[in-house]
């Protein structure tokens, strides 16, 4: 019991000062609010006196599912995060799920139809409403939140108003409210970054590599000393997820953003150096020949596993279960800093999240009752509401620690019935989704040192500010963008990879850069500006 | 066709055409009422607005297809691709059934068959694993390819080898299966004539030439008929899981651009619209090979 | 078959049975490799390499977990119900529609078959199929999965096709006997094209057996879903890195692969099983000369 919350305490002030080292631009969330009219509140933010309905409610919610959730359901009403809600807000809500796949298909088919439910959960390059928010609305589809919100929603309205990123985030470019987000108070740090054999550094008495030469010694040693035939799993691409392996050359493998203004990695002279020291560890044999299979974001277990690979891109939480499945007993994985062209270079590109994530849960212009919707997805930002949402229900799903910090129980991560935490977390809690005041902090229960400290690790000297925030283009750019991108994307990806394999020389790299710009890069360059621009430009 | 014609065959024929009734009425109701859906092809598709609500864009999409830098390699990708299906494909299932067809104890062509038509039904993910797996540096198929000569890295690199190893992959797969139709059509040759080719002194290779063949011959045309009907579709699962960037110029299809393109931007206009092109060009290829065949041999589809 | 036991036939024998081993070699080791997996040790499974010829380890906990999914066994009822259904429907539809696209002497004959089959090639898309299920009230009903798709155009291709080969005398005499077309078709062309129509019935049976995307459009309720749509979401999970918000957590789930296969076992065995029903349908060339006689 002391064990853990010293733990706790540990991973807390550890992310906390990551979360500080990292730039984290979030002021305390009771700062002055920007622009609302607080005069027309009805409602008191804080928490609501229960039920929050006068007569019995339903709502019919739309909502995509996933694997986790049907090992231990058939419909998410299932879950006891729901049954008790429902308990306390008298509001009984019918799920919808659309299978599995093919959750794109079936919301087109459900606004075709005209047969919108009341509440509808859409997420950005996933599930989206063609065209975004802005469009749904005026399409007559999503109800315009922002009068409901300022009336019915006063804790939703608090938290968005509590910060500047936070209130652009939830908003769009017309300064609608289309539908409620998932918010942190606190941004998360990377989960995703470069991972390293630990236990092979020790052994070959090699420190944690910091720049590209050191990179290249341990590549190389890797492949000598411990047989690696693959030392860097490198993704199919040839670059990383969130680019840590460019991020010394400070470009991209697409779009990113660099004081203000859009750029596009492929075309600026960083690209041209990163791809001739690729090619040069893939002809030393430092980057194996099967690289071009590894597609997916999940780490290639059967290369990682097996020791045919020394280094790697990861998620945090999965660095600990990789060593399940290695024969190696000595096996130990850990995070590393991208590398740096030489000591001292900052770095911007790393795994970022922001405050507001993009999925929304939205209002239909069907439902029959906005007022009572609306009040019930507040419920959920209340301080108990949140509580509920993020832990649980005292003494089955959380405690109390003696810091009087929320803790999840042994029932969440040492499930006895097979279950991960993931889909523990499922049954108990809600799930990250949208409308929520999502704590990511409880994931971290019993997280492995390793695990723990690998966000920050990825975050140290890397500020992720070159990531691009979330866009909306209207229909006639996104037809012209996906035009002119749907060529370029395929000709820069094989091309990238012809230069890495040595198939295309490096000499005709010119050649290269002026067929991307004959291909109109420049007009797809403008319209992210453009877009990007609107968006800071937010009220 | 004149109306005393018609009035004629009606007279004579009431029953059949009340029996085939429910039959056309399915199709009309489940495909050609459907069939105003390609309108979308022409329009901004927004799901709000509906089929004939959507704004009206003409050609447009079919005009970005055309003007992709990339329109010419992916039509003659789907079309080599599938062309070299068809050639060694094709018969492949046709030579396998006769094969079997030779085999004299009954029980063992049994088990054959059996077995023979057991990988079609193994899942395409599983498939395309067991391929990914055997091609890659180390794998099986490699080692075997470099003792005789060949290039000993990973074999799904190589943009010249994607076509071998998909069709090959597809008969592999598929040979069984396929073949079954044609097991089914050998059945139904008539086994007098067989003695009264061997009567005239024919042996098995005359008798295979001039009774077996001939005898499913029309199954064979119809099946080759259909089979140009989708000349210029390729099954577009299998690319995705095969294909990869350095092998974009051989194995990057029609279908699998629209993917890619299709994840920048829910356009279902442009889709529908490259499919429609894509069906159009395969059905002008189905009728000729009907016509030709009319022509040729007494078979034909219409 | 007939011919003599010369040497030339007996080294195409012996050449034939090396090609018919190899052929079954090839085709059964990806199966053999499934069912080996299926039973193998989960944390083995990950580390090896190459094709898997006997079990790494044994263990039936895939298979445990596949049959405690309640999702599973509620699939294969589903599945065997629309499989049953299914082929009664269609190969009646069939069989109707392929003797009368058959006959010689009906005047729209070649019309008809056009229009059947320019539907195989253009098809207005998926929204305007839904709409019309969705109006004629089927969605979310077992309906939806049988009816809609009753009717395979290839498949009824390929019944005209075999029908046709009847000789019309035999249609003649009947019909001076005073047959009407019913009789015709139970009593002479059923019994002259079973190797067709057992055909027909494996295919349907083998289309439906695999079908998933029409349920996952048409149908919200679980309880209706067949089995192929659980096996799909099983695999759909394992190869998109799909929403990676947050990674609450993430994936430490060391059963999944193991359960993959276990899976794809439990939804392809039965399918593996019908041929040999319908093989012996496939008897060569029955009485057509005795029925001249």
């Amino acid at each position: 019991m002391n064990k853990s919350i010293k733990f706790l305490a540990l991973s807390l002030t550890v992310i906390i000062s990551a979360s500080f080292l990292s730039g984290c631009k979030s002021k305390a969330v009771n700062s002055t609010s920007t622009k609302t009219d607080n005069k027309e509140i009805s409602a008191k933010v804080g928490n609501p006196t229960l039920p929050i309905v006068s007569k019995q409610t339903t709502l019919k919610v739309w909502m995509p599912m996933d694997q986790d959730y049907t090992k231990t359901m058939k419909n998410i009403g299932e879950s006891e995060y729901y049954k008790e809600l429902e308990k306390r807000t008298g509001v009984h809500i019918d799920f919808i799920h659309p299978a599995i796949g093919q959750e794109s298909a079936s919301l087109n088919l459900l606004i075709s139809s005209g047969d919108y439910p009341d509440i509808i959960q859409t997420t950005p390059n996933f599930v989206e409403y063609p065209g975004g928010e802005d469009k749904a609305i005026s399409d007559g589809v999503f109800l315009k939140l922002n009068d409901f919100v300022k009336k019915y929603a006063p804790n939703y309205n608090e938290l968005i108003n509590s910060t500047e990123e936070i209130r652009k985030g939830t908003i769009t470019d017309s300064g609608n409210i289309g539908g409620f987000h998932q918010i942190c108070r606190n941004v998360q740090p990377a989960w995703y970054g470069l991972v390293v054999r630990q236990d092979w550094l020790d052994d070959l008495g090699l420190k944690t590599p910091v720049t590209y030469d050191d990179w290249r010694t341990m590549l190389k040693v890797f492949k000598e000393k411990k047989g690696a035939t693959n030392p860097f799993m490198l993704h199919n691409t040839g670059f990383e997820y969130a680019n840590a392996l460019s991020a010394g050359y400070g470009v991209g493998s697409s779009f990113y953003g660099e004081n203000g203004k859009v750029k596009f990695g492929p075309i600026e002279s960083g690209y041209k150096e990163y791809l001739t020291m690729i090619n040069e560890w893939y002809t030393e044999g430092l980057i194996g020949k099967d690289f071009t299979t590894n597609k997916s974001l999940n780490p290639p277990i059967n290369y990682v596993a097996t020791g045919k690979a020394g280094a790697w891109s990861d998620l945090y939480v999965l660095l600990s279960s990789d060593k399940q499945q290695s024969n190696d007993s000595n096996y130990r994985a850990v995070a590393v800093p991208a590398p740096v062209k030489k000591v001292g270079d900052k770095l911007h590109f790393r795994q970022t999240n922001t405050n507001v994530t993009a999925g929304i849960w939205s209002i239909t212009t069907e439902c029959k009752d906005p007022i009572n919707a609306v009040k019930w997805i507040d419920y959920t930002f209340s301080p108990e509401g949140s509580l509920l949402a993020n832990y649980g229900v005292k003494d089955i799903s959380y405690k109390v620690g003696s810091d009087s910090k929320p803790q999840l129980t042994e029932l969440m991560y040492k499930n006895t019935e097979g279950l991960t935490l993931k889909q523990t977390l499922r049954k108990y809690v809600k799930a990250t989704s949208a409308a929520f005041d999502y704590d990511w902090e409880r994931e971290l229960v019993e997280q492995p040192k390793d695990n723990a400290e690998a966000p920050s690790i990825w975050g140290e000297n890397n500020d992720g500010a070159a990531t691009l925030p979330q866009i909306t283009l209207t229909a006639e750019e996104g037809s012209e963008y996906s035009a002119i991108m749907g060529d370029i994307n395929t000709y820069v990806s094989e091309m990238s990879i012809k230069f890495i394999l040595g198939q295309q020389p490096l000499t005709k790299y010119d050649e290269f850069v002026n067929q991307i710009k004959s291909m109109n890069i420049d007009r797809a360059i403008k319209i992210e500006q453009t877009a990007v621009d609107r968006r800071n430009a937010r009220k | 066709m004149n109306w005393i014609n018609i009035k004629k065959d009606f007279k004579a024929n009431k029953v059949l055409y009340f029996m085939v009734l429910p039959v056309v009425l399915y199709f009309i109701v489940f495909s050609y009422v459907p069939m105003s859906g390609i309108i979308m092809a022409f329009e901004q598709y927004s799901p709000q607005k509906g089929i004939f609500g959507s704004t009206w864009i003409g050609v447009k999409n079919f005009v970005d297809f055309f003007n992709s830098y990339y329109c010419l390699r992916l039509i003659k990708n789907t079309f080599l691709l599938s062309f070299y299906d068809l050639i060694f494909g094709f018969p492949a299932p046709i030579i396998f059934a006769l094969l079997m067809n030779e085999i004299r104890r009954k029980k063992v062509k049994k088990i054959v068959q059996t077995i023979s038509y057991m990988p079609y039904f193994i899942s395409i993910t599983v498939i395309a694993g067991i391929i990914i797996d055997f091609c890659s540096s180390t794998g099986a198929i490699t080692s075997i390819v470099a003792k005789f000569g060949g290039p000993s890295s990973n074999l799904l690199g190589i943009p010249e080898l994607f076509r071998g190893i998909f069709i090959g992959t597809n008969i592999w797969q598929g040979v069984g299966f396929n073949s079954v139709i044609y097991m089914a059509a050998l059945a139904g040759v008539d086994q007098e004539l067989y003695e009264a080719a061997a009567q005239d002194g024919a042996g098995r290779w005359k008798q295979a030439l001039h009774v077996t063949i001939p005898g499913i011959s029309n199954t064979i045309i119809i099946m080759l008929i259909l089979r140009l009907g989708h000349l210029m579709s390729v099954n577009f699962e299998k690319v995705i899981l095969l294909y990869s960037p350095v092998t974009y110029s051989t194995a990057d299809v029609i279908s699998s651009f629209v993917y890619r393109k299709g994840l920048l931007e829910f356009n279902y206009g442009y889709s529908t619209a490259v499919g429609l092109f894509n069906s159009a060009m395969n059905f002008a290829i189905l009728l000729l090979a009907n016509r030709i065949s009319k022509k040729i041999s007494e078979t034909s589809l219409f | 078959m007939q011919y003599r036991n010369t040497s030339s036939n007996r080294i195409f024998d012996f050449f034939n049975a090396t090609i018919m081993i190899l052929i079954c070699v090839c085709s059964l080791f990806p199966i053999v490799h499934v069912i080996f997996a299926s039973l193998s040790d989960p944390m083995k499974l990950t580390a090896h390499e190459g094709i898997i010829l006997w079990p790494l380890g044994f263990t039936l906990k895939g298979y445990q977990l596949v049959f405690s999914n309640s999702n599973i066994l509620i699939g294969y009822m589903n599945t065997i119900f629309y499989v049953v259904v299914g082929v009664i429907l269609s190969t009646f539809l069939t069989i109707l529609g392929g003797y009368v696209l058959s006959r010689k002497s009906l005047l729209w004959r070649n019309t008809i078959m056009f229009f059947i089959t320019f539907t195989m090639f253009f098809n207005g898309g998926l929204i305007p199929f839904y709409m019309v299920v969705k109006n004629l009230h089927m969605t979310n009903t077992r309906f939806a999965i049988i009816i809609p798709t009753a009717i395979s155009v290839f498949n009824l291709i390929i019944m005209r096709t075999s029908l046709m080969k009847i000789p019309e005398s035999l249609e003649e005499s009947a019909k001076i006997d005073g047959a009407g077309h019913f009789i015709i078709i139970t009593k002479i062309v059923i019994p002259l094209a079973k190797s067709t129509i057992a055909t027909i019935v494996l295919f349907y049976a083998v289309g439906i057996w695999n079908s998933w995307f029409n349920a996952t459009i048409f149908l919200n309720d679980r309880n209706l879903f067949p089995l192929q749509v659980i096996l799909k979401e099983i695999l759909v999970q394992d190869d998109t890195s799909a929403v990676l918000n947050s990674v609450d957590a993430g994936n430490t789930d060391i059963y999944r692969s193991l359960v993959k296969y276990c899976t794809i076992v439990v939804a392809t065995l039965p399918v593996l099983c019908f041929y040999p029903f319908v093989q012996k349908y496939f008897v060569s060339g029955v009485m057509i000369g005795s029925v001249k006689g």
